[in-house]
């Protein structure tokens, strides 16, 4: 659309009617330049060779005809505005031929110059809309694809060096142990707890990136004791330093399809969940537990902890970032993880609680 | 349980090298720590502990990083199982890494039969003990 010219494209094989319309803009200003082709061909080949700024497109030609002739049109020229000229006047054909990719559509005989120069006005603005919409959208599509790469990228690379702060801080204590003071080992405590809270939220984050990248996951047969091995030997630390006893019986129940993925996050995080929010009174005693129920297999994670007060917390329970302990480690993240997780997958997810007795968690695939 | 003659870490960070030297060390299980910092120097320690690949002088256990430079873990896995497979029973591997990322899991189970388990750093004195009293028997 140079110096406000506007190059208008007609594929209209009634010659009368083509040059009914090339009369009308005409009259309406010089602005209009108007090539005519009879055949849909012709027409496909015109628009090949030059830039029009709109087409305008007869339903009934000789090479092409209806609804067919607006989706091949799109196909061909899919930056090129286009108001179909049709004889049918009804609703459900206009919205028909709009949803097929037209920008609009006018009644033969029902309309004049000034009507035809501001439809097509407003079908070349509309097609510009769209397509700064649609730039807009790859664009934040791309960005929000590069977040999702940064945060993981972040997430995984900086558990290394958090891995061997561990590792170092529990060479260092052995090392320190007879000379600190208390309040040095106070400290040295603190440190300790930090740097665990930070390996946490790394280890969260990277779960919930993982879970957005991951689409389509592959479903298997999993065998719930070997999981939960693995899962062991993950959280050996914590199982030791909390002295839990863990029971497990997978009898009802020994395996199921699903992704692997997906499983490990629910139990690994239902079982260190038990042991971290555990009672200050008691060591922990953990049920991990598979049971076949009406509703589908079922895993069960029941402990002596400290408990949730449901009455108050309930909503808050599966919310994103939310925590009832502040007091001891955690990200709010696993919850809202497993109920993400299996509601994705049609399963559900149940809590009883008392507090200061336990809680139990019920997980229906 | 007698001691093992060697445990080989192939890993390219210094730290955890040195973090996991240390924790095997304090334990008094082996006579000798290996520490290779790629795939490639691992194959070339065995080159020179093994005239040819039939004689099997291999480490009894190894802890494999995934990710290093030069020849990484898996690539490490399949030089190992074209020229060692025959010695698969001489030794134990764990892989030992950053995060169970899924691709690396989905990776990992191509080497199955190569690889006895897959851990999550850091190595810690009960994770060792673990491994051991899994794999290997006497």
């Amino acid at each position: 659309m140079k110096d406000n010219q506007i190059d208008v494209l007609l594929i209209e094989d009634n010659l009368a009617d083509a040059k009914l319309i090339e009369y009308m803009l005409k009259d309406v200003g010089p602005q209009y330049n108007v090539a005519n082709t009879s055949t849909f061909g012709e027409g496909m080949k015109a628009l090949n060779e030059k830039t029009y700024d709109l087409l305008l497109l007869d339903l009934s030609l000789p090479d092409s005809f209806g609804m067919q002739t607006v989706e091949n049109a799109t196909k061909e020229a899919p930056n090129v505005p286009i108001i179909i000229l049709t004889g049918r006047d009804d609703e459900e054909f206009a919205l028909e031929v709009v949803k097929a990719g037209a920008q609009d559509y006018l009644i033969k005989g029902q309309f004049e110059g000034p009507v035809l120069a501001r439809t097509i006005r407003y079908a070349i603005q509309r097609k510009q809309l769209e397509a700064n919409l649609q730039q807009k959208n790859m664009e934040l599509l791309r960005a929000n694809k590069t977040l999702d790469r940064f945060v993981y990228i972040i997430s995984h690379d900086l558990k290394k060096p958090v891995a061997n702060i561990i590792g170092l801080m529990t060479l260092f204590e052995k090392e320190v142990e007879n000379v600190l003071s208390d309040r040095g080992k106070m400290i040295f405590g603190k440190i300790s707890t930090s740097i665990n809270d930070l390996k946490q939220m790394m280890e969260d984050l990277l779960e919930s990136t993982r879970k957005e990248a991951a689409e389509n996951k592959n479903l298997e047969q999993i065998d719930f004791a070997k999981l939960y091995d693995t899962i062991k030997t993950s959280i050996e630390q914590l199982i030791v330093s909390t002295g839990a006893k863990i029971t497990t019986d997978f009898s009802q129940c020994p395996t199921i399809l699903y992704s692997y993925q997906d499983m490990k996050s629910i139990m690994h995080n239902l079982i260190s969940n038990a042991l971290i929010y555990r009672s200050p009174d008691r060591a922990p005693e953990i049920l991990v537990k598979t049971e076949k129920t009406l509703k589908g297999a079922c895993l069960i994670v029941k402990d002596n902890g400290r408990g949730i007060d449901l009455e108050k917390e309930k909503d808050k329970l599966f919310k994103k970032y939310s925590r009832f302990h502040t007091d001891v480690e955690g990200t709010g993240l696993g919850l809202w993880l497993i109920k993400e997780i299996t509601e994705k997958n049609g399963g559900s997810v149940s809590v009883e609680s008392t507090v200061n007795v336990g809680t139990t968690f019920k997980v229906f695939f | 349980m007698a001691k093992l003659k060697c445990i080989m870490l192939v890993d390219d960070d210094e730290v955890t090298n040195f973090i996991n030297s240390e924790i095997i060390e304090e334990m008094n299980i082996t006579e000798k720590i290996e520490v290779c910092t790629n795939g490639q120097e691992a194959l070339d320690f065995f080159e020179k502990t093994n005239p040819t690949p039939d004689v099997c002088d291999l480490p009894e256990l190894i802890f494999l990083d995934i990710n290093m430079p030069v020849m990484n873990g898996f690539e490490f896995l399949k030089a190992f199982k074209s020229k060692y497979g025959q010695c698969r029973n001489s030794v134990i591997i764990t892989m030992l890494t950053t995060s169970l990322r899924s691709e690396d899991m989905q990776q990992a189970r191509d080497f199955e039969d190569v690889v006895n388990g897959y851990i999550e750093k850091p190595l810690t004195t009960t994770v060792v003990q673990n491994v051991i009293q899994q794999h290997v028997k006497k």
